[in-house]
């Protein structure tokens, strides 16, 4: 019987460990946005991986930046090829070492903000923006106008909170069935946090500024 | 006419005042303490302009909260009206929104209102065609399109 869960619970460094350490032949296949990348498990050891468009170890250290997505481990498949010679703690030691470089990077900062705001409950995702409706960071696909969308509205939620002789609003919750946007200003940028309409933001609202702080 | 639905909300703790308005922007009732009537016509024209975004998206926004860290606006919006309300306590928000969609589902069954609901149907991306826009509001509004 196949292993399924999601990288948010389980983390990827977690899940190679422990097909290597149970000297597993087996696939790991990792889903993330429409994005699939393979691992292969051979006695233990990681013989191949696949992250469109790389191979190898490369393939690795690009899996190992992906803080959620589906997997789905299949035991007893053999991998096509064998392209990784590496040790698997070696492997995992170069990829965490290139997490932490890439760690000042905005873009990680980013990532390290998105993470954090998805496990809350009901956050479904998140997306950065510029004032001129950007979007220069989202932890899922968005559509073509989405920027231009949440730039207005926030754009006419500061001119409301102007009106009532207060700043901008912290925080702006739109419920448009079945989801509900919750947007904010982050720095000098749009966060837009996409939940499930039944989630009420005065309920969540503590955890949202923990994880913004 | 609306006094009756707006004392309901009014009375819930917390509530600092309550408007209604209809779709093309007249205000139908109000009570508490408001804002003046300009400024009441402008914060309807920016929740106006929230709704016709969506509208454009091709998505209805039946609510629009804003939060400040002493202050809450929930407004409500259904059929042609906008229900807006100005309320200072966060403990009687869960309270407010089911006291909201209590008066709200009222509203929408009075005659007299759905008298006014239907002649005061318009498209409500107008909101987003009609009015003074600033520069950047205008780029963004031409993108959205």
């Amino acid at each position: 019987m196949a292993l399924v869960g999601n990288l948010k619970d389980l983390k990827l460094p977690s899940l190679i460990q422990l097909n290597c350490m149970e000297r597993n032949t087996a696939k790991l296949t990792i889903e993330h946005n429409g994005r699939y990348g393979f691992i292969y498990f051979d006695k233990g050891q990681v013989v191949h991986a696949e992250f469109d468009p790389y191979i190898g170890e490369e393939a690795i250290y690009q899996l190992l930046t992906l803080y959620s997505g589906n997997f789905k481990v299949e035991g007893g498949i053999r991998a096509p090829v064998n392209s990784i010679k590496t040790p698997w703690n070696n492997l995992l030691l170069e990829g965490m070492r290139q997490l932490d470089d890439a760690d000042d990077t905005s873009e990680r900062k980013f990532d390290h903000l998105f993470e954090r705001l998805l496990t809350i409950k009901g956050v479904r995702s998140a997306s950065l923006i510029t004032r001129e409706g950007t979007v220069i960071a989202s932890s899922a696909p968005y559509g073509e106008k989405y920027g231009y969308l949440f730039a207005l509205i926030m754009f006419q939620a500061e001119k409301f909170g102007e009106l009532t002789g207060r700043e901008k609003p912290e925080f702006i919750s739109i419920a448009v069935s079945p989801y509900k946007y919750v947007c904010s200003s982050y720095n000098q940028l749009y966060l837009v946090m996409e939940l499930e309409v039944k989630i009420k933001l005065d309920v969540i609202l503590p955890l949202l500024k923990q994880a913004l702080a | 006419m609306a006094d009756r639905w707006l004392k309901e909300v009014n009375k819930v703790d917390g509530v600092e005042g309550v408007f209604l308005a209809s779709s093309k922007g007249k205000i139908l009732g109000k009570l508490g303490t408001l804002y003046p009537q300009d400024t009441l016509e402008k914060l309807i024209t920016h929740l106006q302009r929230i709704i016709a975004a969506f509208q454009v998206a091709g998505k209805n926004a039946t609510e629009i909260e804003f939060y400040w860290e002493d202050r809450y606006v929930i407004c409500k919006h259904s059929a042609n009206f906008l229900l807006v309300t100005f309320c200072k306590s966060a403990k009687v928000l869960s309270l407010l929104r089911i006291t909201l969609n209590v008066v709200l589902a009222n509203i929408l069954e009075d005659k007299k209102f759905a008298k006014i609901s239907s002649s005061n149907a318009i498209d409500k991306t107008i909101a987003l065609r009609k009015g003074f826009f600033e520069s950047d509001e205008q780029l963004l509004i031409s993108k959205l399109k």
